[in-house]
This record gives C-alpha cells, sequence and structure tokens, in this order.
C-alpha cells in the first residue's frame, strides 16, 4: 500500500522528476559551468517568465486547457509600449502609464478571445494558437502598414523606418540613465539571490508544516511522501545557502530584484486568493462539468470569459515585466514564443490540460529554464560539437512539450481503464454476492 | 514511513551534495592570453558562418572558442543572452565578434557588459538600428546593402535583365538596411527602365519555417519566368530563399545578380551539385571555378553574378584577427579604422570600398560599410 502510494506519487510528478534529474546529469557531464553563471541566468529568467506562466493557471482551473492566446495579452503591452515610447516616456511614471494602457487593451482583446473559445467549445487550446497567429497578422499590419501609412507619424521619429511607414524591427527601450524603460521595475531595488532563497526555504518549510498540519486535522487521506520530500529539498537548500552566506562566495553576488519579487509574490496570492473565492469556485465548477455548472445556475460562458480576460490583463502584465528587464524591443517577434514556451514551463512543473496551481508554474519555470542553461552544455559534452549541442537543446525544449501532452494523455487512458476494470470487478462481485443470495434463498 | 521519511531525506542530500560538490562555486582559471569567442548562426539557413567560425578554430586553437545562436533567433532571444552570459563568465576571454549579429545582439550585449564592461565586441552583418548598434558595439562591420541595392539593379541591366525580382517579408522590410536596400534597389531599377517587382515570401521564423520559403521559392520562381520570361532578374533578401532560387534560375534559364549575404559559397555548392567538402570547402578558386562549370552545363553562363569574397569568411577573419590584435596591444585602441581596412583587403584580395554608416544625418564612427565589385560567371 505504502509502495503504491509511492509509484502514484512518482508517476504523477513524472516530468519534474526527469527534468530535475536532468539539470543534475547536466552538470555532472558539463565542462566549466560555473554555479554564478547558472543562478544569475536562471535568477533573471525566472523574474522575467514567471507572470507569464502564472496567467495560464487560472485558464486551466476553468476548463480552458492550456491558454496559448496569452500571445496576444503580450501584443496588447507591446501596443501599449509603442505609445509610451512614441512621446519618450520613461522611468517610474512611464512604466505605470505603460500598465495603465496595456490594462484596457488587453481586457478588450480578452473578452473577444473568451467569445471566440465559447464558439470552439472543447478546441480551446488550437483555437488560442491559431487566433495567435491572426492576431500576429493583425498586429504586423497595425504597425508596419497603418502606423505611418494611414496614422502619419514623423518619418525622423527614432522609433519609425526611415522611409516613414511603419515600425522599425528593434526598439531600443532608453537606458536608466536616459530616464528609459529599461529596468524600470528591476532597478528600484536589489538583494542578494542568496538571501532571498533561504527567506524563502525557511517561509516555505513554515507553509508546508501548516499545510501537512491542516491537512492531517481534515484527515485527508494522502501521500505523506511529496511533504517528506519537499521538507527535505526545503532543509538541504537552506543549509547549503546558510553555507554560502557564511563563506561569503562567488554566489554572494548574484542579485534579484526585489520590487519584481514582490509583484510575483502578490500575483501568486492574487491567484490563489481568487481560487478560493466564489468566482474560484465557480470556475472550478465550470473547469469539471459545464453542463452540472449551468445547470446549478452558473453562466458558463461569462465565466469562461472572465477566466480568459484574467489570463489576458496578467500575460500583459507579465510581458511588461519581461520586456523592461530586456531593454531592447523586438517589435515584431518579441511576442511570439511567448505562449509555446509559457505553457511548456507549465507542463514541466507537473500541471497538465486539466489541472494546474501556483506551484506547478513556480516549479515549471525554474526547472524549464535550467533545461535551456544546461542543454547546450550537455549537448556539446556529449557530442563535442556546439552546432549538435544547440540541435540537442532545441530539441529537449519542444519535446518536453510533446513529453508532457502525452504522459497526460496516457495517466488519463491508464486511470479510465483502472476505472473500468473496477467496475466491471464490482459488477462480478455483486452478481456473485447477487447469485449467492439467490442460493440462500 | 519514519523509516522512508529518513531514507528520502538522506538521497535527497546526497545527490543535491553531489550536484553541488562537482560544479563548486569555483570560477575557471583564466588562461595566460586572452581568448575571443565568435559567436555565429547554425547551419540551418546559411552554413557559411559557421564554416567562417571552425575556420578560426582550427588556426588558432588555443585561442578562438565558438559558439552558436540558438537555431530559431527572432524566436529565443532571451537565449542569445545566455549564451553571451557563457562567455561573459569566463574571464580569459577578452573579445566577442558576432557573425551575424541577430536582432537580439544589442539586448544580450546589454547583459553582457553588466558583468564584463572589459570586453571588445565586434558585430558582423548586424540588422538592428545603426544608433543602438552604435552604443553597444566597439566595432560594426556590415556589408553595404544600401549601396548594393543600386548595385543589384545596375548589375541585373548589365546581364540582360528586363525584369527584376525582389523576395522578401514584413520582418526584413521592418530592418532599414533592407527597406532601403529595396528602395535604391527599386529606384535605380525604373531609372533604367527596368520592370521592378516586390514579392512576399513567407518568413522563415514564421510557422511556415525554412522548408515553407523554400518550397514557395521552388514553386513562385517558375511562374515569374513563364509569366515575364528568361530575361527576369531574381534576388531575395533570406538565406533560406538562395539555394531554391539558384536552382530554379539556373533550371529555367533565368538571371541571378548575388546572394543576400554575397558568397561564392553562399547557395551555389548545395543548388548546384558541388562538392564544396574536405580540402574544397574553404578554396575560393575552387568554388568559382566548379560553378562557372555547371553554369555552362546548364547554359546560362554570363547570367549569373556574385562579389568574389565569401562575406561571412571575410568579417570572421576580420573579427578574430583584430581581436587578437587588440588583445596583443597591436591596435590603437579599440577602433583602429587603418588595421580594419588593411586586414580586410589583405584577405579579399581585391579592392574593397569603405564607408562610414550615416543614418538620419549622422554619421557613425565604429561603424564601418564594404563593398566589393560583381564577379560574372
Amino acid at each position: 500500500m505504502r509502495d503504491r502510494k509511492i509509484t502514484e506519487w512518482i508517476i504523477d510528478n513524472i516530468v519534474p522528476i526527469i527534468f530535475v534529474l536532468f539539470t543534475i546529469v547536466g552538470f555532472s557531464v558539463s565542462d566549466d559551468v560555473p554555479l554564478v553563471f547558472f543562478f544569475r541566468e536562471l535568477s533573471s529568467r525566472f523574474f522575467r517568465n514567471i507572470i507569464l506562466v502564472l496567467s495560464l493557471v487560472i485558464p486551466v482551473i476553468a476548463g480552458l486547457g492550456l491558454n496559448f492566446g496569452i500571445v496576444i495579452g503580450a501584443m496588447a503591452a507591446q501596443a501599449a509600449l509603442v505609445l509610451v515610447r512614441f512621446f519618450d516616456a520613461g522611468g517610474i511614471p512611464g512604466t505605470l502609464l505603460w500598465f495603465a494602457l496595456s490594462f484596457p487593451v488587453a481586457l478588450f482583446l480578452g473578452y473577444l478571445t473568451g467569445k471566440l473559445f465559447n464558439k470552439t467549445r472543447g478546441q480551446e487550446m488550437i483555437a488560442g494558437l491559431i487566433v495567435g497567429f491572426f492576431a500576429n497578422g493583425v498586429y504586423q499590419f497595425v504597425f508596419l502598414y497603418c502606423v505611418g501609412g494611414l496614422i502619419k507619424v514623423p518619418a525622423d521619429h527614432p522609433m519609425v523606418k526611415p522611409d516613414g511607414v511603419g515600425l522599425r524591427a528593434t526598439i531600443d527601450m532608453g537606458k536608466p540613465a536616459e530616464g528609459g524603460l529599461q529596468y524600470a521595475i528591476d532597478g528600484i531595488a536589489k538583494m542578494p539571490l542568496v538571501w532571498a532563497l533561504l527567506l524563502a526555504s525557511v517561509i516555505g518549510l513554515v507553509v508546508l508544516f501548516f499545510i501537512y498540519r491542516k491537512r492531517r486535522m481534515l484527515n485527508r487521506a494522502e501521500s505523506k511522501f511529496g511533504y517528506y520530500f519537499k521538507a527535505a529539498v526545503l532543509l538541504v537548500a537552506a543549509f547549503l545557502l546558510a553555507g554560502e552566506i557564511r563563506g561569503k562566495t562567488m554566489l554572494m553576488n548574484v542579485e534579484i530584484p526585489l520590487v519584481t519579487s514582490v509583484i510575483v509574490v502578490l500575483v501568486c496570492i492574487m491567484t490563489q486568493w481568487i481560487v478560493e473565492t466564489k468566482l474560484g469556485q465557480d470556475f472550478n465548477s465550470v473547469g469539471k462539468s459545464q453542463y452540472i455548472s449551468k445547470v446549478s445556475g452558473i453562466d458558463v460562458d461569462r465565466k469562461r470569459i472572465t477566466a480568459v480576460m484574467m489570463s489576458t490583463v496578467l500575460a500583459a502584465f507579465g510581458q511588461i515585466i519581461y520586456l523592461q528587464d530586456m531593454g531592447t524591443f523586438n517589435t515584431y517577434s518579441s511576442h511570439e514564443q511567448i505562449g509555446m514556451f509559457s505553457v511548456a514551463a507549465l507542463l514541466v512543473g507537473g500541471a497538465s490540460v486539466a489541472k494546474a496551481n501556483i506551484g506547478h508554474a513556480i516549479l515549471g519555470t525554474i526547472l524549464f529554464n535550467a533545461m535551456f542553461i544546461i542543454s547546450p552544455e550537455i549537448g556539446q559534452a556529449v557530442f563535442g560539437q556546439v552546432l549538435l549541442g544547440e540541435y540537442f537543446r532545441t530539441f529537449m525544449v519542444y519535446g518536453v512539450i510533446g513529453l508532457a501532452l502525452g504522459i497526460y494523455v496516457w495517466k488519463t487512458n491508464r486511470q479510465k481503464s483502472l476505472l473500468i476494470i473496477k467496475e466491471a470487478s464490482n459488477s462480478v462481485s455483486g452478481h456473485v454476492s447477487g447469485n449467492s443470495q439467490e442460493a440462500q434463498n | 514511513m519514519k523509516r522512508c521519511g529518513f531514507a528520502v531525506l538522506s538521497v535527497c542530500f546526497l545527490l543535491l551534495a553531489f550536484a553541488f560538490v562537482t560544479v563548486g562555486s569555483a570560477l575557471v582559471e583564466a588562461a595566460p592570453v586572452g581568448k575571443v569567442a565568435i559567436v555565429t548562426n547554425t547551419v540551418s539557413s546559411n552554413e557559411e558562418e559557421y564554416r567562417s567560425a571552425q575556420v578560426a578554430m582550427e588556426k588558432y586553437p588555443d585561442r578562438v572558442v565558438h559558439r552558436t545562436w540558438p537555431d530559431n533567433v527572432a524566436k529565443e532571444q532571451e537565449q542569445m543572452i545566455t549564451v553571451l552570459q557563457k562567455i561573459g563568465a569566463d574571464p580569459s576571454i577578452k573579445a566577442v565578434v558576432l557573425n551575424q549579429a541577430s536582432p537580439g545582439s544589442n539586448a544580450a550585449v546589454d547583459k553582457l557588459r553588466e558583468i564584463r564592461d572589459d570586453m571588445l565586441i565586434i558585430y558582423c552583418n548586424y540588422s538592428e538600428n545603426a544608433p543602438d548598434v552604435a552604443k553597444r558595439a566597439d566595432i560594426g562591420l556590415l556589408g553595404n546593402s544600401m549601396e548594393m541595392g543600386t548595385r543589384i539593379a545596375i548589375q541585373a541591366k548589365k546581364l540582360g535583365a528586363k525584369t527584376l525580382i525582389h523576395y522578401s517579408f514584413p520582418r526584413h522590410l521592418s530592418i532599414p538596411i533592407f527597406s532601403v536596400r529595396r528602395d535604391n534597389m527599386k529606384k535605380k531599377a525604373e531609372e533604367l527602365g527596368l520592370t521592378f517587382l516586390e514579392v512576399t515570401a513567407p518568413d522563415p521564423m514564421s510557422d511556415a519555417g525554412v522548408s515553407g520559403t523554400q518550397q514557395f521559392i521552388m514553386e513562385d520562381v517558375p511562374k515569374k519566368i513563364n509569366e515575364y520570361g528568361k530575361d527576369t532578374a531574381f534576388n531575395g533578401t533570406n538565406c533560406a530563399q538562395q539555394i531554391p532560387m539558384i536552382k530554379q534560375v539556373a533550371d529555367l534559364g533565368g538571371i541571378y545578380v548575388v546572394p543576400c549575404c554575397p558568397s561564392p559559397f553562399h547557395g551555389f555548392p548545395t543548388a548546384l551539385g558541388i562538392d564544396a567538402s574536405g580540402d574544397k570547402k574553404y578554396d575560393v578558386e575552387y568554388i568559382i571555378g566548379a560553378t562557372r562549370e555547371k553554369l555552362k552545363e546548364k547554359g546560362v553562363l554570363g547570367r549569373f553574378s556574385n562579389l568574389p569574397v565569401p562575406g561571412a569568411l571575410l568579417l570572421s577573419h576580420t573579427g578574430v584577427e583584430y581581436a587578437l590584435m587588440w588583445m596583443d596591444g597591436k591596435t590603437n585602441g579599440k577602433m583602429d579604422d587603418a588595421v580594419l581596412k588593411k586586414l580586410m583587403e589583405d584577405f579579399a584580395g581585391v579592392q574593397v570600398d569603405f564607408e562610414k554608416l550615416e543614418d538620419s544625418g549622422v554619421v557613425y564612427d565604429n561603424l564601418l560599410l564594404y563593398i566589393m565589385d560583381f564577379i560574372v560567371y
């Protein structure tokens, strides 16, 4: 019984386990991968992408699957950025203006996307993928032709092409010293990564303890193995981090943006709070069964649209965080892989088409980006060639989505077959006991 | 259950400790002399840049390090940052040559400068805005695409063209060097009485991919020759277009002026079935001769032209040699025009015309444009 619970836990978390092992093996086989480089890259990629990944959680709960349409939210943020940079706004006021302009655009586009998803019930993921391509075409039409062609703009503006029609392919967001938008949020305050991780480990242990105690009090029958494992990881991490601080190693030079971290924490809290409100319960109910929800009096279509609007707005804000860290805005390609990579990160964290939470988003973002950092090194170490290393990385990154979706389908089919076997054995035992009852009578 | 928990704790501790002990927090020890890192594209669209880095590594095995950009640079800009961060983490590397400096290079270099402001950074064949590149790169080397637009129209006329077809797509035409090239080409073509036609091809970085782009060119070139006749000259802005374009134009008797990244190696060996492997792979004279023979077999000699020197090899050679000279104290500061020009002309073996890039009335001293005369096959 105990072994079966461990097996179940491993099967449920097989994708993140594979990626943790991948990272560990990667470090072992690669040559000279400095820890400082790894953690600096991982932390900066984490904070750039986490809100985009978090924006996918609510649509999964509401039964819309993986929302590839967050690309539209990203485009909304970029459209707002064009306006903000056109008028040369920067710094914190420029960033606040950026948020303020993105919000209504993302809300409106999210509403339209939600309406589309209601018309493509059951095929929301592919609809999201295709509407992203369509929106990309509209976006290019607006910024490659309408700006300059229909809406006259000065040809000598640094954002506009020399012929006066269309925006340039890359737009500089302006350095912090020049009052630009680069690092407008990240640059406000920083703290050493090691201290932040130590704090997170300690808080994580405390939270884990309270969750465990609450579930025990509610007599929830679930595997304790998961709790032990998580507690073990946090304890070991805290121990090692304390060692790094005490030893004043090079890792102390890696810093994280404090304000961005606070925003991430607030988004996590807000997402969790929404899930626990009536609205979140409605999302959950709609996600489990639209028919039962409708019969219970829930306006299913409206709830689905609300979920998509929330996701799109969060994606827009996530893209703002992403772009202000990048510092250079690729007008026609910055948004393109947002959907694919965010979905992949969520799946790597252990989420599925039907189940996702904040923990999946955080773990997945860490593991997925760790893979991005370590896989070229693995490829180069294994194949001895920098080119094959890059192709190996590409294969791993895009293969993960197929792997996670394949495992999801396998687990779903496995559960269905177990249910069929169980129902069959119940009906057989019911028939036998019925016969023996008859015999006795 | 307590024993299980203890076992799990022990395994986790051992695994993590093993990983961290294996890696440690130590930096790579600095080599006694500086190294230069050359970052190129992969071979998916054009392999010349990759091969040029291999040549540099063969010549200086202890001083040149080769890395590649992500395969799909347009969509993986974060990975570009990671590539340069890894280079910056090695204190023995003192210079970086980016060939090509694809869009996203500015963001990656910004992050590199945050940890290594001592490095010499050379951009080759950049496509981001000149003012932004000038702020990041110590040196920018670029083929004079703008002037090339005018020269393509003149060369097409010389080769006997009556129509000039230009293939591109929105992402490329949003880059000023390509849009100004197109504008200059169109203006000159109209002056010379050529019919100028712009055709939108699929973007290889879009959902169509490289294969979609190639399929389009394979299908469209015959249609255009049917419609406008054999005296139709073809050119395009993207590397993925060149192989199918050269093949179809050669088979159908059209005119081809120059590849997007001018070089005897760009597109011709693959399109015409020339074996450019082994000791032939960097032999410019051999490739030009073999190309002439193949075109003669197809009856299109005199209807194809090119630049005589591989652009990617020229720039990689110049960038790497200059970086090594700078590290060894043989240049006058980070930007030494005279040394750069000499390196380029010594390698090219032909006259090379240079000028400083001008954008919106501003001349950028660290951005150098070069151009050469055509050869006709």
